[in-house]
Order: C-alpha cells, then structure tokens, then sequence
C-alpha cells in the first residue's frame, strides 16, 4: 500500500458555498454579514426544529442549518416570550449560517440574532427538501475525506484499476499499454481519491486545471497528451476505484498466490478493495494480466468465483473417485 | 523523516525544467521523497505529479523525506530551489 496522506482541510466556509450555491438556490444574504468566514464541517445540512425546542442532544450545529416553511410558521405561531426562549436554544451552540427555504421572510428575532452571533442568514427560493438535497450532494462533494495516492487509475473493462508500486517500475508504462488496447485513463502518476458514503471510491486526477489532466510522463518519451493522442474515448475524468494492482519487482522471497482462493484487501480511507500484487518479470505481457484481473473481478462481481468454483469441482470428483474406489475394494473382498 | 518547507522563488514556477531538474535530483536517492502543497502531497520522484502542484513563484512546498540518505537529498533539493534551479 503506498502512502496515505490525511487531507487536512475538511471544512468549507459559508463564504465557498454561497459563491457556488448562490445561482442554484438564489440565495440573498439577509443577516450576520460578519459571520461569512464561518466553518462548515459536517457533511449533512440540519433541521435545527427539535434544537429550538430545547432537545439538543443531536443537534448537529456545525452544518448549514434549514429552516423551512414547518419551523417558521411554528416560530410565528407561539407567544414572544416562548419565542425568544426557543431561539436561546438554537443560539446557545455556534452555527455556520442559517437558509430559509421558499424565500419565507425571517421572523425580526431570527435576524437581530443572527446579526449579533455573526451567523450569516440566508433565504432561498428552493423548496426545503430539495435546498436540503442540493446541500447535501454539494457538502459530500467538498468535505468526502480524501487523499492522495501514488499511482494510475485506469478503466478497465468498466472496472477502475489503481496500478501502484515504486517509482519507475512502470506503472505508467502499464497504463500506456492498457491505453493502447483501448481502455481509458483518468490519472496518471498522481490519484485524488474521495470517500463517497461508506463504501465508495471515487478517483480523479490532481490537476488544478482541466488542461492539465491526462499528461503522462514516460521516461525517456517526455511529457504525452493521452486525450489529443487517443481522443476522448482513451480517457475519462473519474472513475471509482474498485482493484489495486501493485505492481513489485519479481524477487524469489516473493510469495505469489497460485489459486486465487484467497482474497488479499487493502485499506482505502477506510474502504476495503481487492489487492492484487504482480511481480514484474522480463517478457511478462502485464497489460494482458491486468486486463484479466479486471475481467475476473467483474466475474467475481456477478456471482462466479473461478478459482472456488475450480477448486469445489477438483474436490468433489476426487470424492466420487474415492467412493469408486472404495466400493472396488469392497467387490474384490 | 525530515521536513522542511521552503519557497519557490524562480520566476516561472515549477515549470517542465526546473520540474525535471528537481525529479532527476531526487531521483539520485534512495529515500522516499514526499512534497506538499496545500492538502495535495505528491511523490518527488516524478514529474507529472510534481507539475500538477503548479506551484507558482512565491508559493510554499513542504518537503518530506524518509531514509538512510535523506539529509544528502534535502541539502540537493534544497540547494536546488534556492539557487531557483540555476536559472537566470
């Protein structure tokens, strides 16, 4: 497994998110100015209704928090001193910024408050469920735990390959090949990798820049431009990561499986993927080897376990022989 | 595991040459060799990755290196950087 880097930065500001949201949700600012540069840091927006009540056990205050036509028609509904208890409540825990959905005008309480706890208010013309499920997409996206790894994601046959192993020991040579034989990179030397939901993967390349993806080094050739040379059908622009293929220098210590039965993991952001490890050796075809790891895991995926099926097969015709052979013995007696 | 961080200081930034000049210094030791820009940490042996940081004049690098040999490839990379690559 190559290195894993934390990525340190997770959290947004209210400030990024408006600048992105803004358009989508039309979003005004109403109140809390001050409070722009505010950190966002969990993945899912709140509904703050149960906190304003005084139940704060769960109350997740360091997201967006909604307020929809639900709370504010409440908040209006009951007397002022109930009122200013209930935002005490809400108040009492630091929150990012507030949106309004449906464009409803914010109760003059919610306003004076935010203004003086420096928690930006918004409204938007969205309907709360979809404000709510924008949000979350638009959170997930940029505050999924990532990282970056050494290495070259190709699809293969569908499957997103991360080929590692050591510098120059040809991995983009590997990819180059695979390139060739019509399969599809998304990210030479160096993969961002993000956590979508529990299990997922998701890689992309680490170019800053659209224009800067799909380059490969290849030593001694230079610099390449794999999507002018192959056109668009040779590349894509993420894929999930499903296998990594490790790519070593073949040594006799070198313990290499013969079967397949087994199934070695490796750990990434917490998500479990296959691990193959191929050693390299002189006249070895390994475009072929990682095409046919692709293809079996794809098997493997639609219920078909080559080696176990192979394997369960072996053992019972060598019962059946043994029975055969038993049932002889007992003639000859 | 040494680190240090340093400026680029070179006019263009870590463009093709001074990229491949610093790739085939680090390239000369055995220890693993690590840069990082902002949250993007990539490995200082080769060059795509290192160009993809696009790291322009004036922007900071942390430099991580790990191995027998690692106070020899700082003081290269190092001298490197601060000499802006022996640009002129």
């Amino acid at each position: 497994m190559s290195t894993i880097p934390e990525n340190s930065s997770n959290f947004i500001t209210v400030n990024e998110l408006i600048k992105d949201m803004a358009d989508d949700f039309n979003l005004r600012l109403i109140a809390g100015r001050k409070g722009l540069s505010n950190k966002i840091i969990a993945v899912n927006p709140h509904r703050p209704g149960l906190a304003m009540a005084g139940y704060t056990k769960y109350f997740r205050n360091n997201t967006v928090q909604i307020l929809g036509r639900t709370e504010v028609s409440y908040i209006e509904s009951i007397s002022q001193k109930k009122r200013s208890k209930f935002m005490k409540n809400m108040f009492a825990f630091e929150m990012p910024c507030i949106i309004i959905s449906r464009h409803i005008d914010p109760p003059r309480l919610l306003k004076i408050l935010c203004n003086k706890y420096n928690v930006p208010l918004f409204t938007s013309d969205g309907q709360t469920t979809l404000l709510i499920h924008g949000l979350t997409v638009y959170l997930n996206n940029h505050l999924a735990p990532g990282i970056t790894l050494h290495g070259t994601l190709v699809d293969i046959y569908g499957v997103g390959v991360l080929l590692t192993g050591l510098s120059g020991i040809g991995k983009s040579e590997a990819a180059l090949d695979l390139i060739d034989r019509s399969h599809r990179l998304v990210a030479d030397d160096a993969v961002k990798i993000f956590k979508r939901g529990d299990h997922l993967l998701m890689g992309t390349g680490i170019a800053p820049d659209s224009s800067l993806q799909h380059h490969m080094e290849v030593r001694g050739v230079g610099i390449l431009d794999i999507a002018k040379m192959y056109g668009i059908r040779g590349v894509r622009v993420h894929k999930r990561v499903e296998i990594e293929i490790n790519l070593i220098k073949w040594s006799s210590e070198f313990d290499v499986d013969r079967t397949g039965i087994k199934e070695k993991t490796t750990e990434i952001l917490g998500v479990e993927i296959p691990f193959v490890q191929v050693a390299l050796v002189p006249g070895k075809n390994i475009s072929v080897i990682i095409e046919v790891i692709a293809l079996n895991y794809v098997l493997k995926l639609s219920g078909y376990d080559t080696a176990k099926i192979f394997n369960a097969s072996l053992i019972n015709l060598m019962k059946q022989k043994a029975k055969k052979l038993a049932r002889l013995d007992e003639d000859e007696e | 595991m040494i680190t240090k961080e340093i400026m680029i200081k070179n006019k263009l930034g870590l463009h093709a040459r001074p990229a491949a000049l610093f790739v085939k210094t680090a390239s000369k030791y055995i220890s693993s060799i690590k840069i990082k820009k902002n949250d993007t940490e990539i490995d200082g042996k080769s060059i795509m990755g290192l160009m993809m940081l696009a790291a322009e004049s004036g922007s900071k690098l942390i430099i991580m290196i790990d191995g027998e040999d690692e106070g020899n490839a700082m003081n290269a990379l190092i001298k490197l950087i601060e000499g802006n690559f022996n640009e002129k």
